[in-house]
């Protein structure tokens, strides 16, 4: 829960960048959950009325950008450029230090999507306005990590406590080393499921180890059900197999609705979208399906944070 | 002020422990006897299953189960007694009481507590309460302050000026004070002790005072008297407990004897005690000024002593005058012709000495100081300083029947006599010998002029001994200061019959004087004796009917504890009921055995050869009892039958047999018994042989064994090298035997009682731990839960083979290992073993005392019933670790623990979670340290599994974390002491925040240089659970796992779950049928000795 005392904190988060997960304070966290809960609650649309915020999409996204991009619009704000590197200038040549140079000048606030990992710190760097990382290759996604915890915290009411799966993908997923970032905050049990070649990174489990993170490994989605209040799928991507290992896996890593029989009243799924056929549809009936009412949460989120980057004063 | 009421609980103490022994078996035991004189039908709990008064014949209704305020609210609400005596289970039950009166329970069920008000027992316990009250009524204490925070500590020494004395209120036998010499030995110190105490006390330090203690009793109409005053040798600086004591008191002038005396009384009067308490004083040699140092509102160690000593039934009169009566009213049961209002005179000596055993225990420290670890004592009674010191050293079993011939040479005895260990009275003595001064020793030792002069006088007749021909006169000295036979022999060049031989021819005798607690002032019946070269006739006639002798077990000691007292106990009720006369011999305060009334003659004396022999020249008994008091009695068999002696049971040959590894080994060879391979070491080549052939590891033993004494194994070449060079100290006569060390097996035990090489009686029990844990620190479990019937059958065959091949009578222990029904025998003891009474207890069955009519020859053939139980006995054992500063808390093949508890349950872990509870351990809320070895680690994981399920929180270290993760199981990771990084083990242990700790060390958990053994020591230090052994860690786990599904089921009494034996028709109590009929339509006798 948040607590009281944020109310009287300054905001902390005016004129950051969000970059990665670690830059986060357990304090900054709280502020942007209980924003976020305020917004949802009540939008004001006029926070933003006379920002200008560069959407700078250097590869392309369509769940991501279009949730800022409400966000923005939501908020009262202007949204500025590009989803695709393609037109861009630095198919000419130019260097991303030089475009974000330009663009820092323009806008408000640049928020940065790039396929390569530490894009986003290096802009944030250059830049004189606040940057958002909206993802940087199979790095960071703290904005998601950011959505999968309001919602979390939204549907347990708690974010301490809980036993959380992280199932699939979780060698090059980033929101899901965002996510293991914030769970060093909290006190959760991660039950990490995942065929050995996709397993979380050494240096993440070395982390999570040091940060007083209680984790395991497992190898089936089923075992771990009736354990956890969250469960959390990934997409598998094919071309990461062969054809006969692909088979054998898909199958493993499917959630279909009897596979939740034995799981507790309280759980529920997230997944950050797209999802390929992860998750059977007929799970989308169940009571623990949740990615839908995840996305949505993703603008209220944003909306919270481009409000405390660029409001001095709290809500 | 008359108690009304019909039902009494009793608190007992539990598992016996350093600080908290057998003294409190006496005290509970009288309690029930006064109690039952007045019809009052008495309760007890108390899981300690070895001692006299958890008999069948004792309390009305016992409850072997935890001493913990939440079990004993229940036994409060079940059996609704009108009053509770909290001062005969030591410090145990004085702390349950107070937290049982806190809570609110004794009013909630109007309890009322007999004896000393629960107002002035909180305010005697409190340190600070305790020194205003004093202070009050104008006493002098030391000048102290109470702390709560280690900055109020250094502020307080600052005040009093280094070095100071630091003391632990609410503690027992002392723990966690000492002598603090300087600001950051304080502050360690402090901390620990705040681990488990809420406030401590720092106090002028009064070092080389004198020590005294003053025993006084106190009836409700404040007649008070002064039973007993003792002196410590030791002066201030060494636990009373860890102190030579004597009593009454030597060096005190009557004009200082009379001012200590007035004041404890003042004191017993201001706290309006009623029954008994103890006041201990220290008293500065320059001045005579004197300081209260301490009070016990209870029954004590000092008191059991100050009882035997004086022959005065202290606990008996404590509880009558709780009951309400006056001094005048209680008869002295001993002269049966006075009343119990009177103050002892003592016209003989008595001392006490203390007996340690922290050489077993490898790595513990051997200094002594002012907190308590010796283990047992003995009491020596005699009629001068010196024969009563030097009878006492004799009584040791430490290889001395003197001073004389102690075994060991003490290279620096100055510094053992000034930083004193557990042989200081060796190091003075052989420093006398080489010529040290008196003066010298005086500045070591502080000890008084009076005591040194004396052990310097026996000293220097040593000295003569040697260099002038042994003449009557001579001898006839040597013998009144004490000299044994054997030491006369060795300095005479003779042996010890020589000696014998040559002093009876002399006519010097010893004679056998009564202890009438009058001092012959008035004439008395008194069955109490000591004997003494000071005397020219015997009090007393040779009894006039022949007699039955029973040795007793001299001083408790890992490994010869309290049930072996129970063994002696039960051996003399079961010959009186024989209608024979029993004698009974022991040298132990501690015991029941020495009780006046459980024999019809008590011989207080020592168990040599040369005593027993003196003993039995003028009783001429018809047979003496060896079989029941442990090794020292069995270890007197084989002389006293070859001198002559007649034994009742085994023939002497036959325990020879058994105890010599050789001839055992050839018998066993014979009847095609399989056996480990062994062999007997006789040079270090031979043995690295053997050991290369068999492989590593390998055990080392000597031939004669009790609690696995310098016992050891061997991993590799360099540890056999090194055990070598130590085991030739051990003992010369037997040499060391090697044999194959077997780890992963079963190991079992059958108790038994057998006559002319038939069975007749036989119980199989189970160990819980894989062999390699000595016996004695084994978890055993009856009947077995776990064993083949194959291995059942098999063992039952091998040991009638075994018992007609031996043509054993009386009791037999046979030790057991199984490999899939592969059974080799271990071990063949012909004499009662430790867990008799614990196989009896659980079996209802007396094995005792079949074994005593069974050697009387008066046992009708019978059959009996042990292993189809629809209950589950199961006995742990009880260490004292946390008193040994350092030592390595591991069980292995030297017997560590100091006592034991047993407790019944509808299955197996229920009783064994009672038992383990029962062992001052409290329940694991949800945070468990695991650290386990490679080898053992897959073992515990499902157990894991289930637990991470249920929501208890693991802490592990990297390897068992790494484990644990790719198994599924979650733990928060923490570093190893040595890797001294945060979140760090230590931190976590030191704050409190781990319930349980399991730490399963590889075969290098004898090794105190690791990680592991900084998480076992610190467990100990701050009083947390801690399991070792992986057998042990599996059922624990599985315990905590069904935790969840456990209601709160109903607490049975011994008496409830007995009765549910298919063959026992226990009606109730005491009295027993002697034949009744069983379901199967046959006549079942099952005879438990009858009290009366």
């Amino acid at each position: 829960m948040i607590s009281q005392k944020v109310n009287v904190l300054q905001n902390s988060l005016y004129g950051c960048d969000i970059i990665s997960m670690k830059d986060l304070s357990l304090e900054q966290i709280q502020l942007i959950l209980q924003t976020a809960t305020q917004l949802k609650a009540k939008s004001d649309n006029h926070l933003l009325s006379d920002k200008v915020i560069a959407h700078c999409f250097f590869e392309p996204s369509t769940r991501t950008r279009l949730s800022f991009e409400t966000a923005t619009l939501r908020l009262g704000g202007k949204v500025i450029g590009f989803d695709n590197d393609e037109s861009l200038s630095i198919q000419k040549g130019e260097t991303l230090y030089d475009t974000i140079r330009v663009i820092a000048d323009f806008a408000d606030l640049l928020i940065i999507r790039h396929p390569k990992e530490g894009a986003a710190r290096l802009a944030a760097d250059v830049s004189s306005r606040p940057v958002i990382n909206a993802g940087d290759g199979a790095n960071q996604h703290p904005t998601q990590a950011l959505v999968d915890l309001f919602t979390i915290q939204e549907s347990q009411q708690r974010l301490n406590g809980l036993a959380i799966a992280l199932v699939g993908d979780l060698k090059y997923g980033r929101t899901i080393h965002s996510f293991a970032q914030a769970c060093m905050l909290f006190d959760v049990r991660l039950f990490l499921v995942a065929p050995d070649l996709l397993a979380l990174p050494e240096s993440i489990c070395d982390a999570l180890k040091k940060e007083g993170v209680r984790f395991s490994f497992h190898q089936s989605i089923e075992e771990v059900i009736p354990k956890v209040d969250i469960l959390y799928l990934t997409r598998i991507q094919q071309e990461r197999f062969n054809a006969a290992e692909y088979q054998l896996i898909k199958k493993q890593y499917i959630l279909t609705p009897v596979m939740l029989a034995a799981a507790k009243s309280n759980l529920k799924i997230l997944h950050p979208l797209p999802r390929v056929n992860e998750i059977d549809i007929g799970v989308d009936h169940t009571p623990y399906a949740h990615y839908f009412e995840q996305a949505t949460n993703g603008v209220y989120l944003r909306q919270a944070l481009l409000t405390l980057l660029l409001n001095k004063a709290l809500l | 002020m008359q108690f009304n009421g019909k039902k009494v609980l009793l608190l007992g103490s539990g598992g016996l422990r350093i600080g908290q022994a057998g003294e409190f078996d006496y005290s509970g035991s009288q309690a029930i006897k006064a109690l039952k004189e007045e019809n009052i039908q008495v309760v007890l709990a108390n899981p300690n299953i070895a001692t006299v008064q958890t008999d069948a014949h004792m309390a009305d209704i016992l409850y072997l189960q935890p001493l913990n305020r939440e079990v004993i609210s229940q036994i409060i609400k079940k059996e609704k007694p009108d009053g509770i005596l909290l001062g005969f289970g030591g410090q145990t039950a004085l702390n349950l009481g107070l937290a049982l009166d806190e809570a609110g329970i004794l009013t909630e069920y109007n309890v009322s507590v007999l004896g000393t008000a629960i107002n002035s027992i909180r305010r005697t316990e409190d340190r600070d309460l305790f020194k205003r009250a004093l202070e009050s009524i104008g006493i002098d204490t030391p000048r102290s302050f109470c702390v709560t925070t280690v900055e109020e500590a250094l502020s307080a020494a600052e005040e009093i000026g280094y070095p100071i004395m630091m003391r632990a209120g609410f503690s027992l036998g002392g723990l966690g004070s000492g002598k603090i010499s300087h600001q950051q030995e304080l502050i360690k110190r402090a901390k620990e002790c705040f681990t488990t105490v809420p406030q401590i006390l720092i106090e002028e330090y009064l070092l080389g005072w004198k020590e005294f203690e003053y025993e006084i009793v106190r009836d409700t109409d404040g007649n008070t008297l002064t039973i007993c005053n003792m002196e410590n040798l030791d002066p201030m600086g060494i636990h009373t407990g860890e102190s030579i004591v004597i009593a009454p008191a030597q060096t005190l002038s009557n004009r200082d004897h009379q001012q200590l005396r007035n004041i404890a009384i003042a004191i017993a009067n201001h706290f309006k005690i009623l029954g008994e308490c103890n006041i201990q004083f220290a008293v500065n040699p320059e001045n005579g000024s004197y300081r209260v140092i301490e009070m016990n509102a209870r029954l004590s160690r000092s008191s059991a002593l100050a009882s035997k000593a004086t022959g005065y039934p202290l606990a008996f009169v404590a509880t009558k005058l709780g009951l309400g009566y006056l001094l005048h009213e209680i008869k002295n049961s001993v002269t049966q012709k006075t009343c119990a209002f009177f103050e002892p005179a003592l016209d003989y000596v008595v001392l006490k000495i203390p007996r340690w055993d922290t050489h077993k225990l490898k790595v513990a420290e051997r200094t002594i100081g002012t907190e308590m670890k010796s283990v047992g004592e003995v009491m020596a009674i005699g009629r001068s300083f010196s024969e009563s010191l030097q009878k006492a050293v004799g009584m040791l079993n430490i290889g001395a029947s003197c001073l004389s011939d102690y075994p060991h040479h003490i290279a620096n005895p100055r510094a053992e006599i000034e930083f004193p260990t557990d042989r200081r009275l060796f190091a003075l003595y052989q420093f006398f010998l080489a010529g040290g001064t008196l003066a010298e020793a005086h500045q070591l030792s502080k000890i008084d002029y009076w005591f040194l002069s004396h052990i310097h006088a026996i000293a220097l007749l040593e000295n003569q001994l040697v260099s002038e021909p042994l003449s009557t006169a001579l001898l006839a000295i040597a013998k009144r200061m004490g000299f044994s036979d054997r030491s006369l022999g060795h300095l005479t060049q003779q042996t010890e019959d020589d000696i014998r031989a040559q002093r009876i021819a002399a006519n010097i005798v010893p004679y056998i004087k009564q202890i009438d607690t009058l001092a012959g002032e008035f004439s008395a019946q008194t069955n109490y004796l000591y004997l003494t070269y000071h005397g020219c006739e015997h009090d007393v006639e040779p009894s006039s009917e022949r007699p039955i002798l029973v040795l007793g077990s001299g001083p408790y000691s890992i490994g010869s504890s309290v049930e072996f007292d129970w063994c002696a106990v039960n051996t003399s009720r079961s010959l009186r009921e024989q209608n024979r006369k029993s004698i009974m011999i022991n040298s132990n305060p501690e015991t029941v055995s020495t009780d006046y009334d459980e024999s019809d003659r008590l011989y207080f004396d020592q168990l040599t050869l040369e005593r027993v022999r003196d003993i039995a020249d003028f009783e001429l008994p018809l047979g003496i009892v060896v079989s029941v008091g442990g090794q020292i009695a069995n270890n007197l068999a084989l002389p006293l039958a070859k001198a002559g002696y007649q034994l009742l049971g085994t023939s002497a040959q036959a325990i020879d047999q058994a105890e010599d590894r050789e001839k055992f080994s050839a018998l066993l060879n014979q009847l095609n018994i399989d056996q480990p391979p062994w062999q007997r070491a006789t040079s270090l080549e031979s043995a690295k042989q053997f050991a290369e052939q068999m492989g590593y590891p390998v055990l080392f033993r000597p031939s004669y064994i009790l609690s696995g004494s310098a016992m050891n194994v061997a991993y590799d070449e360099q540890s056999l090298e090194q055990y070598l060079k130590e085991a030739s100290l051990v003992s010369a006569d037997h040499p060391v035997v090697i044999s194959k060390f077997i780890q992963e097996a079963k190991e079992l035990e059958i108790d038994g009682v057998a006559d002319k090489g038939k069975i007749v009686i036989e119980a199989i029990t189970e160990h819980i731990e894989n062999a390699g844990i000595h016996s004695g620190d084994a978890t055993l479990v009856i009947p077995p839960q776990r064993l083949y019937l194959e291995t059942i059958r098999k063992t039952k065959k091998i040991t009638s083979q075994i018992v007609k091949a031996l043509q054993i009578t009386g009791p037999f222990n046979i030790q057991f290992i199984a490999q899939n029904n592969f059974i080799q025998v271990i071990e063949c003891n012909l004499r009662a073993s430790r867990s008799f009474p614990f196989v009896s207890k659980v079996t209802g069955y007396n094995f005792i005392a079949i074994a005593t009519r069974t050697v009387l020859g008066e046992q009708t053939p019978l059959t009996y019933e042990t292993l189809e139980l629809d209950y589950v006995g199961v006995k742990v054992p009880q260490f004292s670790y946390h008193r040994l500063k350092g030592a390595n808390p591991v069980a292995n093949v030297e017997m560590a623990s100091t006592g034991e508890v047993a407790c019944l349950g509808e299955n197996l872990h229920e009783a064994y979670l009672n038992a383990w509870l029962s062992t001052e351990y409290t329940l694991p809320k949800k945070r468990i340290l695991v650290s386990i070895a490679d080898k053992q680690k897959t073992k515990l994981l499902s157990f894991l599994k289930h637990l991470d399920e249920q929501g208890w929180v693991f802490y592990s270290t990297s390897g068992t974390h790494a484990f644990l993760s790719r198994n599924g199981v979650g733990s928060y990771f923490i570093y190893k002491s040595s890797e001294k990084r945060e979140p760090n083990i230590q931190t976590l242990i030191a704050q409190s925040k781990i319930d349980l700790i399991i730490n399963i060390p590889s075969a290098d958990g004898i090794n105190t240089h690791t990680d592991g053994y900084t998480i076992r020591r610190m467990a100990v230090d701050h009083h947390i659970p801690l399991i070792t052994n992986v057998q042990i860690a599996q059922i624990m786990l599985q315990c905590l796992i069904d935790l969840k599904d456990k209601t709160s089921g109903s607490l049975l009494s011994w008496q409830e779950y007995i009765q549910r034996h298919p063959a026992s028709q226990y009606p109730s109590l005491h009295v027993l049928p002697t034949h009744s009929p069983s379901s199967h339509g046959e006549s079942f006798n099952h005879q438990m000795s009858r009290g009366d």
